[in-house]
């Protein structure tokens, strides 16, 4: 067995395992070639050290108690940081919550502008394509509301079992990550499966929310087997109108 | 590696006592005392090899210095030393190095430099010297350049006398093949070196 590198390194830097130790002392004790080696091996490790140095400069005076010093202070920052963050927190806090205060006012403006903003997403295919014109949908209140949450996958079909002759769906593009589906009370079955959320909508003019998240590869809605809208890729095929980043879809 | 568990500086008090006592505080002074006491010997120790491997890795003394003084700075606001405290200190100071260059937060000139001087510089060699010098500078930095960069800070680790387990934390790599790679990184250097002169 003659020393590879490995042993060599090993040897060089003091690294050998003890039982490899004895080993190596002994063959490179009746090997002449492996003792070549390792002396060469020491002496190219030496040349480039030496060239590694030609690097260096000067170590810089510093002392650890300026480094203790500034790592205090670093830490006193973050302690004042935090203050004025709790202490802004706090006073906006109160003048939101105090009595005639315009804040909430401005904060209602401010999300109604933001809501205003027409998004991207809107000027998609769904431009193009026919509108179609639906009936106003009367909101509901939260408490006669049920529905689901599902995680969209890499792929997710949303059916509706059947048509309606009323009422419809808002489709709303959002930041989550899962697909929410609401319906009134008592109004549809809700089943999951790998890829696919089947709605048995049982009531005629039942008005549904759908919230789809912006981010979705691949989602699309079907009503009775014919498909009313698809997100794919952050590319929006549906014939129905869009408001306010909303899509009335239409479900008969 | 030598290994130095210190307890944390912070030492919570005792469920159901209610705050800190007198014993408590003095047991938190004790120990803050002796975290200090043992980074001080650690800076005296590790300071020049984390500034030296930077300082050979950035090619600028100042970046070098400035990152090592981080390193320590962070380990300090630890409270309490790591188990292998001179691999987690280059570790942190090459991560620091990599960021650093990676956002483009300075004009870092890596290996490129010729620059000796600035405050930190050694003395300048004789006229005579200088050239030679100069020009072999040039040469290591760019054989230096020229390896990928696991092997460049294989080669810096090694030199400044890094042991094999501590090498295999920083760069994440096989303790078992350490020897093997090194020996091709002295031999790529050598081929760089030797192809620039």
């Amino acid at each position: 067995m003659h020393l590879n590198d490995e042993l060599v390194q090993r040897t060089l830097h003091g690294e050998l395992a003890l039982h490899d130790v004895v080993t190596v002392r002994a063959h490179t004790a009746q090997c002449s070639a492996c003792r070549e080696l390792l002396e060469r091996a020491r002496l190219d490790e030496e040349t480039v050290d030496t060239l590694l140095l030609r690097l260096d400069h000067g170590v810089p005076p510093l002392r650890a108690t300026v480094v203790m010093n500034t790592a205090r202070r670093r830490s006193m920052r973050w302690l004042h940081y935090a203050a004025a963050l709790l202490l802004l927190t706090t006073l906006g806090g109160v003048a939101y919550a105090a009595s005639d205060s315009p804040l909430p006012r401005l904060m209602q403006r401010v999300v109604s502008w933001v809501r205003s903003i027409p998004r991207t997403a809107a000027t998609t295919d769904a431009s193009k394509a026919q509108v179609t014109a639906i009936a106003p949908i009367a909101p509901t209140t939260p408490e006669s509301v049920s529905g689901v949450a599902v995680a969209p996958g890499r792929s997710l079909t949303i059916l509706f079992a059947t048509e309606q002759t009323g009422g419809g769906a808002h489709v709303t593009l959002t930041d989550h990550d899962e697909v929410i589906v609401r319906a009134p009370t008592g109004a549809a079955e809700f089943t999951s499966t790998d890829g696919r959320l089947a709605i048995v909508n049982k009531a005629p003019d039942a008005v549904y929310g759908i919230d789809i998240p912006r981010r979705a590869t691949h989602i699309e809605i079907r009503v009775h087997g014919r498909r009313v809208f698809v997100l794919d890729a952050g590319r929006i095929t549906s014939g129905a109108s869009a408001a306010d980043g909303r899509y009335l879809l239409s479900l008969h | 590696m030598d290994k130095q568990p210190i307890a944390p500086r912070q030492n919570a008090s005792p469920p159901g006592t209610g705050g800190p006592t007198t014993q408590d505080s003095r047991e938190r002074h004790v120990v803050a005392q002796s975290f200090d006491a043992a980074f001080v010997a650690l800076f005296d120790a590790q300071h020049h090899r984390v500034f030296r491997v930077l300082d050979r890795l950035s090619g600028d003394a100042d970046v070098a210095a400035d990152l090592a003084q981080d390193a320590f700075v962070r380990l300090y606001r630890r409270g309490s030393l790591p188990d292998a405290p001179g691999a987690w200190l280059v570790s942190v100071a090459m991560n620091l190095f990599r960021n650093l260059r990676t956002a483009k937060r300075r004009r870092l000139r890596l290996l490129t430099t010729t620059r000796a001087e600035g405050m930190h510089a050694d003395p300048a060699p004789s006229p005579a010297d200088g050239v030679d010098a100069r020009d072999t500078q040039r040469r290591v930095r760019h054989a230096m350049q020229q390896l990928d960069e696991r092997d460049r800070r294989l080669l810096l680790l090694r030199a400044e006398g890094y042991r094999y387990r501590e090498i295999a934390v920083v760069l994440a790599i096989n303790e078992a093949s350490i020897g093997t790679l090194l020996a091709r990184a002295q031999r790529a250097f050598r081929l760089c070196y030797k192809e620039d002169g």
